[in-house]
């Protein structure tokens, strides 16, 4: 009985700590402000995940399932999020036109972007598909199984295309380093 | 002039923001963002949504929150398992068992065929009396973990020897009961037309066999994944 009052406990604890992280994740992309609420998605997840996992031979059998009651939970969280959005559209677009220019935005850094891009749109696709995804803040792991590629051969392209972005920047004046 | 990796993926947040405004109609399903993470989805229909996240404010915002709830996701799994793992290997091998040696062994051996004797002659019941599910198992034969069936699917598992009937039950996506079958003595069965026409084509759907003993004893298969062809 105490096992059970232990592994219950610690199962509590664990999704309190996953429960914190998304939390974070939803403030740091501003999604909060799109209409969705944290503590609505995290009780969702707890309530679905508690009720799947109460046991400590349904987790080991049905761990897999987590991510099934995540997808299910976030997809209709950002579908609330997108319905948000359509109705604030308009006044969005009226402030897009009449505000100025975001901070750190100069014209710069407006043409530097634009040949970047080109330059990574103008990669053979199987290296621009990687190089997007690194950009967009994957890692290598996330890239290869997304694509459901091996490791190596993501590696290999990734390398590639970045070498390619490099060699193409430097001939419009710009040094590329893959570095933070 | 310099730039490096994280002004470059800073640049794109910041520059793509004011060129497009939120055309959510044009914008990918939150499922194929996730899908895409998951890796489900032709390599083309992938590099057409990487293209569109790539240039798209309010889908990469999306896509960068999924792939970290994802990362998320992924420690509480490991962390579950690896608990788990440490609380079986506690309970495999208590602090008090001997090392592995010949006499060891010899000893677990001869006491194994003791107990073998008094199990088989003294304590074992009638040959067709079933005693509890222990150590047995449901072998799921089709359909194949993940695997896209045709319209009229059917589900097939090993007979387990002793069992009296089999339950079938379907579940949807987020794992909700979806459909159960009555009780069967065969170990195939076909879904009825009807119910296959009110499963969405592409969704998954999960699939269980428990299978019901004399004197209500029952083992549950594990679960298993598929989905209808579109």
């Amino acid at each position: 009985m105490s096992r059970d009052r232990e592994r219950s406990e610690e199962f509590e604890r664990l999704l309190e700590e996953f429960s914190y992280s998304i939390r974070r994740s939803l403030e740091k992309f501003g999604l909060e402000r799109r209409g969705i609420d944290p503590e609505d998605v995290l009780q969702e997840i707890r309530l679905r995940l508690w009720k799947k996992f109460a046991s400590e031979k349904k987790i080991r059998s049905r761990a897999s399932y987590i991510s099934v009651v995540v997808n299910s939970v976030l997809t209709d969280c950002l579908r609330r999020a997108r319905r948000t959005e359509k109705v604030l559209q308009h006044e969005k677009e009226k402030c897009l036109q009449s505000a100025e220019q975001p901070a750190g935005c100069f014209f710069s850094d407006e043409r530097t972007w634009r040949i970047v891009a080109e330059a990574i749109d103008s990669l053979i696709e199987s290296r621009r598909v990687v190089v997007k995804m690194y950009f967009l803040n994957a890692n290598l792991e996330e890239i290869a199984a997304s694509l459901g590629w091996s490791l190596d051969k993501t590696r290999n392209l990734l390398y590639r295309g970045l070498s390619d972005i490099r060699l193409k920047l430097k001939e419009r004046g710009i040094e590329y380093e893959d570095l933070p | 002039m310099k730039i490096y990796r994280e002004q470059l993926r800073a640049m794109r947040r910041d520059l793509t923001r004011p060129q497009t405004p939120d055309e959510r109609p044009s914008c990918p399903q939150p499922e194929e963002l996730i899908g895409l993470i998951d890796s489900s989805g032709s390599a083309r229909k992938k590099a057409g949504l990487i293209d569109h996240i790539f240039n798209c404010p309010s889908c990469s915002r999306e896509f960068e929150f999924l792939l970290e709830v994802k990362r998320h996701e992924k420690s509480l799994v490991q962390e579950i398992k690896r608990r788990l793992g440490e609380e079986k290997a506690r309970r495999q091998r208590p602090f008090f068992w001997p090392r592995l040696s010949w006499k060891t062994a010899a000893a677990a051996f001869g006491l194994f065929l003791l107990g073998s004797f008094l199990l088989r002659f003294l304590l074992a019941p009638p040959e067709n009396t079933f005693r509890n599910g222990a150590g047995i198992k449901i072998d799921l034969i089709r359909p194949l973990e993940n695997e896209a069936v045709r319209s009229s699917p059917v589900f097939e598992w090993k007979a387990v020897p002793g069992a009296e009937y089999y339950v079938l039950e379907i579940f949807d996506q987020a794992l909700a009961p979806f459909w159960e079958s009555g009780r069967t003595m065969e170990n195939r069965l076909a879904l009825p037309a009807d119910l296959v026409l009110k499963m969405a084509p592409g969704k998954s759907f999960f699939w269980l066999v428990t299978a019901h003993f004399p004197r209500g004893a029952r083992v549950h298969s594990s679960l298993r994944e598929f989905s209808l062809r579109n």
